[in-house]
């Protein structure tokens, strides 16, 4: 039995990663606070484990804290409710 | 700290199925379907060409000597007729001259000649019936099936079916009128119950941005860009670990590398940069392309706007698009852009229906030479026709009681299939009156599909595109 998502589209992904909605938002949580720490505890509501520690600063030091927002708004826990 | 583990979604999950299942039972899981076939089919794609507005049978495509006889003289069916926004007007004959073509002899009328060298590979259908005189109902009822909102579209039936046959472009897209939606506008191309993946893909040829939200913002770098991509799937993948059971994580990281994907593929089918002068000429293309000037209707700027249009279609169908949607004519605004030719035919019909007419025969045009005609079903279609009087001094109101449909292509074979009366007013034959659902099954019998066995259990019912009616037009198919 073929099985699908029956909500998700990459039409969806392409609007959470480009739209200037998104980029207004990233900019704002920026400017909240610039530390992977703090974002995720804005976002998630928690401080990241050690191994997504890794990955964000990483991207952090990268590619800077708007950039850092954006992937965080991305993400699956973000996303989906628990 | 660790990650939470004791939330309500995880308990519940573990009781059995995981809530990711849990929503996906009463949804589909119809056996054949990803292979999608009941029978060998003819065809693999489809174009609908859905002109938005009503267009006039009696002025394009069904012509009608008795209008002619009549000139001038109030029309009289012998019954009352009552009319969307007026009272019957005078008989009035075409607005163009009709002429005969190809070895069937079939008479078109001026502003479609172009497609007058094809004429006997196109299987005209004049006796289309609907269920209603208004054009948000109307057009539903031709791209969905059904005259009231949500049901999912044609495009989206058959995307479901078959699938895609390129894993970087959406299998089904529509390309609306520049300026502006038909009636209802995303309804028509919605998947609704279906999986949203089959949904329409709106692109606008010629805008800066084609697809919305197709590019990064420009604050992220490419690199940026690129690393959120691979970073985001690594804290996804750990995230989902320990959600065993939820399949939407695993679809939502893989939607991700799809629109990555996408912003290429889609870039490069929209470049008609590299296709040679004389493809561009064969689809009536403007050398201003798409800034040609438009600010009174007229020939020129609308065949460019429908044959882009048309030519996008192509390159989207030679790069595995299952269903592309083009739309002519917007839904009202002023100055008028659409088929609705309330006050004045000549005016609006013509540089319309020259546009059309252009773009489609550059269309079958290249198909045919591309080898790829006898496997793409285009199918014409609009919400209503047009009463064979008058409107006022030059127009027409709407005609709810017969209308004209044609396709070509994919195995279907050229002629008339039903015809309307003398004036173009109702079917002929009243009980033998073709409807969307006929148009429908056939469609879906080329592709390969039994129309009665494409269902999809919503609600407690079985739904299918063709509703509990339809079937396959006999002779118009071998």
């Amino acid at each position: 039995v073929a099985k699908r998502d029956e909500t998700t589209t990459a039409l969806q992904a392409l609007s959470l990663m480009n739209n200037p909605f998104i980029e207004a938002m990233s900019a704002k949580l920026a400017s909240r606070t610039s530390s992977s720490e703090g974002m995720l505890r804005v976002a998630l509501g928690r401080s990241p484990s050690e191994q997504e520690r890794d990955v964000l600063n990483h991207y952090l030091e990268a590619h800077g804290a708007p950039a850092l927002a954006r992937l965080i708004f991305n993400l699956n826990e973000f996303t989906y409710v628990d | 700290m660790s990650l939470p583990m004791s939330t309500r979604r995880n308990f519940i999950g573990s009781l059995g199925g995981g809530i990711g299942s849990l929503a996906l039972t009463d949804l589909i899981a119809k056996e054949g379907l990803g292979a999608g076939r009941h029978h060998p089919p003819k065809a693999k794609r489809v174009i609908q060409l859905f002109m938005a507005g009503a267009a006039s049978h009696v002025d394009l495509f069904d012509y009608k000597r008795q209008l002619e006889k009549e000139a001038g003289q109030q029309w009289d069916p012998g019954e009352e007729v009552e009319l969307f926004q007026s009272s019957p007007g005078v008989s009035q004959p075409s607005y163009w001259e009709f002429k005969r073509y190809g070895q069937s002899g079939k008479m078109l009328s001026e502003p479609v000649a172009p497609l007058g060298k094809f004429v006997d590979d196109i299987a005209f259908v004049h006796n289309l019936v609907g269920q209603t005189g208004v054009h948000s109902q109307g057009t539903l009822l031709q791209t969905t099936g059904f005259n009231r909102p949500g049901f999912p579209s044609a495009g989206s039936w058959v995307s479901y079916a078959l699938g895609t046959d390129n894993e970087n472009l959406p299998s089904y897209v529509v390309l609306p009128d520049h300026r502006g939606f038909a009636s209802n506008g995303v309804k028509n191309w919605s998947s609704m119950f279906l999986p949203a993946e089959n949904q329409g893909t709106v692109i606008r040829p010629g805008a800066q941005t084609p697809i919305n939200d197709l590019y990064r913002p420009k604050s992220i770098s490419k690199e940026a860009d690129a690393e959120a991509v691979r970073s985001l799937r690594e804290l996804n993948e750990m995230h989902s670990r320990t959600r065993q059971g939820d399949d939407r994580l695993n679809a939502r990281i893989r939607s991700y590398e799809l629109a990555a994907q996408m912003q290429l593929s889609a870039t490069e089918a929209l470049d008609t940069s590299r296709e040679p002068q004389y493809i561009k000429d064969l689809y009536g293309l403007a050398h201003e392309g798409p800034g040609v000037d438009d600010s009174k209707i007229n020939r020129k700027a609308e065949a460019e706007f429908f044959g882009r249009k048309c030519l996008i279609a192509r390159r989207l169908l030679e790069r595995g698009v299952r269903f592309v949607q083009i739309f002519s004519g917007n839904e009202n605004g002023f100055p008028r852009r659409n088929w609705d030719s309330h006050e004045n035919v000549k005016r609006d019909h013509g540089p319309l229906a020259n546009g059309m007419a252009v773009g489609t025969a550059g269309l079958i045009e290249d198909l045919k030479q591309r080898g790829m005609l006898d496997d793409t079903i285009i199918l014409w279609t609009t919400e209503f026709g047009r009463m064979p009087c008058a409107q006022g001094g030059a127009g027409r109101d709407h005609n709810p009681f017969v209308f004209t449909n044609w396709m070509i292509g994919g195995g279907i074979k050229g002629g008339t299939y039903g015809e309307s009366d003398q004036w173009g007013f109702r079917p002929q034959d009243p009980d033998n009156a073709t409807q969307v659902y006929d148009i429908h099954a056939t469609l879906l019998h080329q592709l390969g599909i039994d129309h009665e066995r494409l269902t999809v259990r919503h609600n407690s019912i079985d739904r299918r595109l063709t509703d509990v009616h339809g079937h396959v037009i006999k002779g118009m198919v071998s």
